[in-house]
C-alpha cells in the first residue's frame, strides 16, 4: 500500500521544526487527521490547538506571524477555506501576513466522512484572493520541497494536501520552483494539465493512450497561482489540444485558469475534467474518483473524443 | 498605585478632546466615516498611546514595543488623529482620510500606514490576532504588552469567544482586551439587538480577569493601565494559576462631547451638516477651555 500524502507531510513538518526555529504550528483539534501531531510530540512549545475553533485557529497563526514567526496553519480545506473564509481574506491575504495556510484532505481524499468533508471548492474561492500564493500537492517529493520553499518564501500562502495513497512520480533531481509547472512527459498529440495527485492517473491513461499510438504531454501544476502562464501557453499553442484534470470542481479550480489564460490569448479547444458541479458522497476514494468522472477510461476516452472529433 | 500628577493627568484630557475635534474634522471633510465609536474611544485610546504602551514611534517596527490592536477598525478617525499626534506621520495628511489614493483607508491596513499593526474592520479578528501574538510573545520571552480594543457589539461575533477561551487555556497574562462599552451599535442599543449582559459574569467565567471603569474618566483609564503588569521572565515564573488575560470594560459614551450626539446610535456612521459640525466644534474647544479652567470631567458623566 503506497503511503498517505499527510504522512509525509506530518513528518517534513517536524524535521523543517528541527532546522528552522522560527516555524510554530497551529490546529484545531485534527493533529491526527492534518499529521501536526509529528510536529507536536517533537516541539510541545511550539504547537498550538486552539479546539474546534477555525476562524480562531487562523486569527491565532496570523497574530503568531506578527512577531517575527513562521505560522502553519493546519485543518480541513474546507473548514479553512469556508468556515474561516473572512479571517483568511482579511488577516492572511489582504493583511499579508507570513501564514502558511496548510489545507488537509483535499478534494475526495476524506470521502468515508460524505460530500460535508469533502473539498471541492477550495481552490477556486483561495485562487480569487488577492496576494495569495496557491499550491497544490501531487506527491511526497512535491510536498517535501514545497515545504521548504514556501518557509524560504516570505507572504502567506494555501498549500493544498490530501490523505491519498499515492506513489511518488516525480523523479528527484527535478526542480521545485513557486511559479513553474513541471513538464512530466512529452508528446505533440494532446496536452494534459493537471495537479495533485490525480496527476498518477493522468500518468496511467497516457500510458494506454501510447498503446494506440496516442502521444500526449503532461504538465503538472503545482502552482495553481501565480500560474505558469509562458509554460502553458507555449505548450498550449504548439499542440493545439488541451484536456485539464483536478480533483476538484470544474469551476473555479485549475481547469478555470487554463481556460482564462487560453481565452484572452489563443483560444483552442479545452476538456475541462473534474468534478462536474455536484457534491461527493461516502465511498472509497478510488471508486469515488472512478463514479465521478475521473476514471483512467475516463481521461483516456477523454482523449481519443477529442482527436476524433476532429477527423 | 501611583499618583499621577494633576498636570499629566489635565494634559491627557486636553489630547483626548483634541483627538475628537481631529477626527470630527477628518469625517466632516471626508463626508463619511464613524463619529460615535471615535469620540466614545477618545480616553482609552489616548492614554494608551501618550501613557501606557511602550512605543517608539521615530521606529515604528521596533522589535520591543508593545502591540496594540484597535479591532473596532471603524473608529479609524480617532486612531489616525493619535497616530499623527504621537509622530507616526506628519498631521497634514490627516485631510486625505477615505480620499482616493491615501494611506488613510477606511479602515486600517497593515503596511499602510506606520503605527497600524493589523488591517481590521470586519469585527472580531482582532481578539483572536491578539491572542496569537501573546502566544508569540510568552513562547520567545518578549515582555512586550498586547492591548486589543473591541467595540461592545463587536464581542457579539463568534470568533472573540473563540480567542476569550484560547487565552485562558495558554494562561496570557501578558494580553489586556480593552471594551469599549457604549451601549449603542449601528441598528440601535445594545440590549435591544442582542444584550451582553451579564458582561462582567461572561468574560469572568471565561477565566478572564475583569476590572469595570468609566472609561470616559481620564483618571479612572489610567488608573486601569497602571494595575497591568508588565510580565518579568527574568524572574521565577509565575504560579499557572495566577497568570490570567484581562479586561477592562471600559463603560463609555458613544458620541462623548458633543451633547446631541451622545448616546445616539445614529451618530454610529452619520455624516454632520455644516451647522451640526461647527456647533460640536464649538463644543469640544469648550471641553478643552474647561479644562483650562480646572473642571475635571470626569464629574460630568452619569
Amino acid at each position: 500500500m503506497a503511503k498517505q500524502l499527510r504522512i509525509t507531510y506530518g513528518e517534513a513538518l517536524a524535521e523543517l521544526g528541527e532546522s528552522d526555529r522560527r516555524i510554530v504550528v497551529v490546529d484545531a483539534d485534527m493533529a491526527e487527521g492534518t499529521r501536526t501531531i509529528d510536529f507536536k510530540k517533537r516541539f510541545p512549545r511550539r504547537f498550538f490547538d486552539v479546539g474546534i475553533a477555525e476562524q480562531n485557529l487562523v486569527g491565532v497563526g496570523a497574530g503568531l506571524s506578527l512577531t517575527g514567526l513562521i505560522s502553519f496553519v493546519n485543518t480541513f480545506a474546507w473548514l479553512l477555506t469556508l468556515r474561516a473564509g473572512d479571517p483568511v481574506r482579511t488577516l492572511v491575504a489582504y493583511a499579508n501576513t507570513n501564514v502558511k495556510l496548510a489545507a488537509g484532505y483535499g478534494g475526495f481524499s476524506g470521502p468515508m466522512d460524505g460530500a460535508s468533508h469533502e473539498s471541492i471548492t477550495d481552490i477556486a474561492v483561495m485562487r480569487a484572493m488577492p496576494g495569495l500564493v496557491v499550491l497544490s500537492m501531487g506527491d511526497h517529493w512535491e510536498v517535501k520541497m514545497a515545504l521548504q520553499a514556501v518557509t524560504r518564501y516570505v507572504g502567506p500562502v494555501y498549500l493544498r494536501l490530501s490523505r491519498a495513497a499515492v506513489d511518488n512520480f516525480h523523479s528527484t533531481g527535478t526542480n521545485f520552483e513557486i511559479g513553474r509547472g513541471i513538464i512530466l512527459r512529452e508528446g505533440p498529440d494532446i496536452l494534459f494539465i493537471t495537479t495533485g495527485p490525480i496527476t498518477g492517473r493522468v500518468i496511467e491513461a497516457s500510458g494506454k493512450l501510447a498503446r494506440k499510438g496516442i502521444d500526449v504531454e503532461i504538465i503538472e501544476i503545482h502552482t495553481i497561482k501565480p500560474l505558469d502562464k509562458a509554460l502553458i501557453l507555449r505548450e498550449a499553442k504548439r499542440i493545439g489540444r488541451v484536456i485539464t484534470v483536478e480533483e476538484h470542481s470544474v469551476i473555479g479550480g485549475l481547469g478555470s485558469a487554463v481556460c482564462e489564460l487560453l481565452s484572452e490569448t489563443s483560444p483552442l479547444p479545452v476538456r475541462r475534467m473534474g468534478i462536474n458541479d455536484t457534491f461527493g458522497e461516502t465511498g472509497p476514494y478510488e471508486e469515488l474518483l472512478d463514479l465521478y468522472g475521473l476514471s483512467v477510461d475516463d481521461l483516456v476516452k477523454a482523449a481519443t473524443d477529442m482527436l476524433e472529433k476532429e477527423d | 498605585m501611583n499618583q499621577k500628577k494633576p498636570k499629566e493627568l489635565e494634559q491627557l484630557r486636553k489630547l483626548a478632546w483634541k483627538m475628537r475635534i481631529d477626527s470630527l474634522k477628518m469625517i466632516y471633510n471626508a463626508s463619511s466615516g464613524h463619529i460615535g465609536g471615535s469620540f466614545s474611544a477618545a480616553e482609552l485610546l489616548t492614554a494608551l498611546y501618550f501613557y501606557r504602551a511602550r512605543l517608539k514611534p521615530e521606529n515604528p517596527d521596533w522589535e520591543m514595543r508593545d502591540r496594540i490592536y484597535v479591532s473596532k477598525g471603524h473608529c479609524a478617525p480617532i486612531l489616525y488623529a493619535i497616530l499623527a499626534e504621537r509622530g507616526y506621520f506628519d498631521r497634514e495628511e490627516l485631510g486625505s482620510f477615505r480620499k482616493l489614493g491615501s494611506r488613510l483607508q477606511g479602515h486600517p491596513v497593515r503596511g499602510k500606514l506606520p503605527g497600524i499593526e493589523m488591517s481590521s474592520g470586519p469585527l472580531g479578528l482582532g481578539a483572536s490576532v491578539s491572542v496569537g501574538t501573546a502566544l508569540g510573545f510568552k513562547l520567545q520571552r518578549i515582555d512586550s504588552l498586547v492591548f486589543c480594543l473591541l467595540g461592545d457589539g463587536e464581542i457579539q461575533e463568534g470568533i472573540v469567544w473563540e480567542a476569550a477561551m484560547s487565552a485562558f487555556k495558554y494562561r496570557l497574562d501578558n494580553l489586556v482586551f480593552i471594551l469599549d462599552y457604549n451601549g449603542f451599535q449601528l441598528s440601535g442599543s445594545i440590549s435591544d439587538t442582542m444584550p451582553l449582559e451579564p458582561v462582567c459574569e461572561k468574560w469572568k467565567s471565561f477565566g478572564w480577569q475583569v476590572t469595570q471603569i468609566d472609561g470616559n474618566d481620564m483618571k479612572a483609564v489610567v488608573e486601569a493601565f497602571d494595575s497591568i503588569e508588565r510580565p518579568d521572565y527574568s524572574s521565577p515564573a509565575k504560579e499557572r494559576e495566577d497568570c490570567q488575560p484581562t479586561i477592562i470594560i471600559a463603560r463609555t459614551r458613544k458620541g462623548y462631547g458633543v451633547s446631541f450626539m451622545e448616546n445616539d446610535s445614529r451618530w454610529h456612521g452619520k455624516v454632520p451638516s455644516k451647522e451640526e459640525y461647527e456647533r460640536a466644534l464649538d463644543e469640544l474647544n469648550d471641553r478643552i477651555k474647561g479644562e483650562d479652567d480646572g473642571q475635571t470631567t470626569q464629574n460630568n458623566i452619569r
